[in-house]
């Protein structure tokens, strides 16, 4: 009873949005040529087939020592994915370690307006952002005990959510140790960073990637032998957050501290 | 005794999502599994003392295994597409068995119910006329045999239901401590101790409500509490309470013990956010006291009056019906109010009234059995046996 | 039946027997109506689902995109130290200004220009690396002698090429 489609190319419809977005850039200027959902079947000759999901792998690096703070990936975050208010697909962590005593850390609205200074009397000597987003996993917890096959990994790595089929139960977020999870308030379903499916799949990058003035956020594709982010992970110390959980997180860090969770 | 915390939460981690209702559905399977057990005792191990209540347990578990998936449904954000754990099934997920359990041990009970039951189905159609005949009838399944020999099958069917509901109420309570006992993120709730904790203290509350609701339902009936029988109840309460005490203690023990860097958190958790329902009410209220009280009762039985016998266990029961539900409350809540940053607290949690899954709804919720089982009363008397004086005793 | 077979006093647990396959095949046949279509196409779970992500809409086009219409802010911009800085991370994203059909505007773009803007990136923290260009607003106001007015950075920096 299983309606086949092409398994290499999971797609919502015959168009290739990858080839209008490049198109703008070389365009006759005028009009903006930004068409991007057109009706079923109006687009000729573009196959479907643009998209080859066992060619990919993303990862995702971030880099703490370049991160400024500046809250613009949450921000964009919020505006690409309309994540509800108060909930967070990406959020920044700001930590301020004294040489003694007990690391402050903070994290006013997710980062999303910039942070203020800090004003203690401690010692601070070590201080840094930590940007956070979902760590697609994959040995990950939360599609473990998703009860209904709502939650999964698709073949390039990333985690996803099936807003038509979760029943809401909550079990993904107890079970996501890193706080990435979120019962949506508007549909009551599990919800989290998708890893901007809807752009990766198109050629482009994550908002949050996208966004970041300082490239402390950057998207890598572990099948691709000339992506920088390959280098990176093959030549230099590279942590992942609670590593003695055995999730297997895809998110890579660069210059993680101790104090981070 | 711990370091003040920074209070740094995750930005998600604000809301205490498993709610009251949470806490609510590990309390009544665990009520189930117990009433069970003792109806067990008379069934598959012969316990004569527990004959007085055999049907009457039975009946209890049935009427609030029938409502034990409410407070689930009420809890999810899309109860109508509650349907897709049977559909769909993820079997990596401790609740996908959910379904499966579920279904399979209200199949069982149900038929059990049929067996125990079934010589007074055929009697109450045989009496009646219209259509309530007819109902009995088709209860009967249109078989009217009450010969000696049937009746010996049905026993032993009954024994053979009653041995496959065992690890089957094991394994449905089981699995509600394994849910919470699997889920690594969570250091409070993350040990293999979980289940084997839920079992126990599940025996501890359906011993309990039976002891309780018999003594209840003999006042109303008129009928004579039967000493034996809350000796008995109050003997494997002693023992099962025992137990699940102390294996509560030793869970915190082990933590504080190997001072694994969740202690931290959890240590603070036990002496100030949950310091009255995990001090005060499971381990004190809830735990010393019935612990002396049953000591009285199973120590000095000999020398009791049956109404101080009566009391004190009553008493104990109550007491202990309270432990049960506010151990459920420590883990379900408990496990919820720190963040996963392990550097702070969420707000303390205090279920509204009125709201979807408030006090009222619970109450609700919880007073749905004893409605079914004096509907069930009604229609197949859960003591008809003892008032035709087949009792040995 | 022979009235001397012991089973003649069964009967009545074949009838329950009956009824229970009954009710267990109805639950098996019906479970197979309501499972989706394209469940287990590439796993256990919906394979429409993959599709529906990758539907979802790009609401952030990048610079080029803005290039189509504000060539001379782009070439300008392109050329200064905020050349990292995307459009859309000071203005929001395009899909608030143009409408991705026919290009036409729909809205101003809601960008605020005041010193809090610049400050998001630019406000000395403990916790930003030291290298990056940070400043104390008062202070360098008051070094400049100027006043401390909401957009008081715009008096001698052009954010889209600052210095």
């Amino acid at each position: 009873m299983n309606r086949k489609s092409d398994p290499r190319s999971p797609r919502p419809d015959s168009f290739s949005r990858r080839e209008f977005l490049r198109s703008t850039s070389s365009a006759a200027a005028g009009a903006l040529a930004i068409v991007l959902v057109l009706p079923e079947g109006s687009a000729e000759g573009v196959e479907g087939a643009d998209y080859d999901w066992s060619r990919h792998r993303w990862v995702y690096l971030v880099d703490t020592t370049a991160c400024i703070g500046c809250g613009s990936c949450v921000r964009a975050c919020r505006a690409e994915n309309s994540v509800p208010e108060g909930m967070y697909r990406t959020w920044i962590e700001r930590y301020e370690i004294p040489a003694e005593g007990e690391a402050l850390v903070d994290t006013p609205a997710g980062g999303e307006r910039g942070f203020d200074p800090v004003t203690s009397s401690l010692n601070v000597r070590k201080a840094f952002f930590v940007p956070k987003i979902c760590n697609h996993c994959r040995a990950t917890p939360c599609t473990q005990v998703c009860p209904v096959g709502a939650s999964f990994s698709t073949r390039d790595g990333v985690v996803l959510v099936d807003q038509e089929h979760c029943i809401g139960c909550g079990y993904c977020v107890q079970a996501c140790p890193y706080g990435s999870r979120y019962i949506n308030p508007a549909t009551h379903t599990a919800d989290k960073c998708t890893l901007c499916y809807h752009r990766i799949t198109e050629g482009l990058k994550t908002a949050c990637v996208e966004i970041c003035p300082v490239g402390a956020r950057r998207l890598g594709d572990r099948e691709d032998p000339d992506d920088p982010v390959n280098e990176i992970l093959a030549t230099r110390r590279v942590q992942v957050l609670q590593p003695e959980l055995l999730t297997r997180p895809q998110c890579y860090y660069l210059g993680l501290d101790m104090e981070v969770r | 005794m711990f370091p003040e915390l920074t209070g740094f939460l995750f930005p998600n981690d604000v809301h205490i999502h498993w709610s009251l209702m949470i806490v609510l559905y590990p309390y009544i399977t665990g009520l189930v599994a117990g009433a069970f057990l003792v109806s067990s005792l008379y069934h598959v191990f012969g316990r004569d003392e527990f004959k007085p209540l055999g049907r009457f347990a039975l009946a209890t578990a049935l009427c609030f295994l029938a409502v034990a998936g409410l407070p689930l449904l009420n809890h999810l954000g899309h109860p109508e597409r509650a349907i897709n754990i049977v559909v769909t099934p993820n079997f990596t997920s401790a609740m996908a068995g959910f379904g499966i359990l579920y279904a399979s041990y209200f199949i069982i009970l149900l038929f059990e119910v049929w067996f125990v039951f079934r010589v007074d189905i055929i009697e109450t159609a045989a009496r009646s006329r219209g259509f309530k005949r007819r109902l009995f009838s088709i209860l009967a399944l249109g078989v009217y045999d009450v010969s000696p020999q049937s009746q010996a099958v049905d026993k032993r069917i009954t024994r053979i239901l009653a041995a496959i509901g065992i690890p089957m109420a094991c394994l449905l309570h089981g699995y509600v401590g394994f849910l919470f006992g699997a889920v690594k993120a969570n250091p409070w709730w993350s040990t293999p101790l979980m289940p084997v904790i839920f079992l126990f203290s599940a025996m501890v509350s359906g011993i309990a409500l039976l002891i309780v609701l018999y003594q209840i339902a003999m006042k109303l009936k008129g009928m004579a509490i039967d000493r034996y029988a809350i000796a008995a109840m109050s003997r494997w309460l002693w023992l099962f309470m025992i137990m699940s005490l102390t294996l509560e203690l030793l869970e915190i023990m082990m933590l504080a013990y190997e001072r694994a860097e969740e202690w931290e958190v959890i240590g603070h958790l036990l002496t100030h956010q949950l310091s009255f329902s995990f001090i005060s009410l499971q381990m004190i209220g809830g735990g010393l006291v019935p612990l002396i009280l049953l000591g009285i009762v199973v120590l000095m039985d000999r020398y009791m009056d049956d109404r101080i016998r009566n009391t004190l266990s009553m008493v104990a029961s109550l007491l202990l019906l309270l432990q049960v539900l506010s151990m459920r409350w420590n883990v379900v809540i408990g496990g919820q109010m720190f963040s996963k940053s392990m550097r702070g607290f969420r707000e303390a949690y205090v279920p509204g009234m009125f709201e979807k899954e408030g006090i009222l709804a619970a109450a609700l919720i919880l007073f749905i059995p004893f409605v079914l089982l004096v509907i069930f009363e009604r229609v197949l008397p859960t003591f008809r046996h003892l008032e035709r004086g087949d009792d040995p005793a | 039946m022979d009235p001397e077979s012991p089973l003649i006093h069964t009967k009545h647990v074949f009838r329950a027997a009956i009824l229970l396959l009954a009710v267990i095949g109805s639950l098996l046949l019906g479970r197979s109506l309501f499972v989706p279509d394209t469940w287990g196409e590439f796993g256990w779970y919906r394979g429409a689902a993959v599709a529906e992500h990758r539907a979802r809409p790009v609401r952030h086009l990048g610079d080029e995109s803005c290039a189509m219409c504000h060539d001379a802010e782009f070439a300008e911009h392109a050329a200064g130290v905020h050349a990292a800085v995307r459009c859309e991370l000071c203005h929001g994203p395009l899909v608030l200004h143009a409408n991705l059909e026919d290009g036409e505007k729909i809205a101003d773009m809601p960008v605020r220009r005041s010193r809090e803007l610049c400050e998001l990136c630019h406000r000395k923290l403990d916790a930003r690396p030291a290298s990056f260009p940070q400043i104390d607003v008062r202070e360098h106001l008051t070094e400049q002698g100027a006043d401390l007015t909401p957009d008081a950075c715009f008096d001698c920096h052009d954010p889209h090429s600052p210095y």
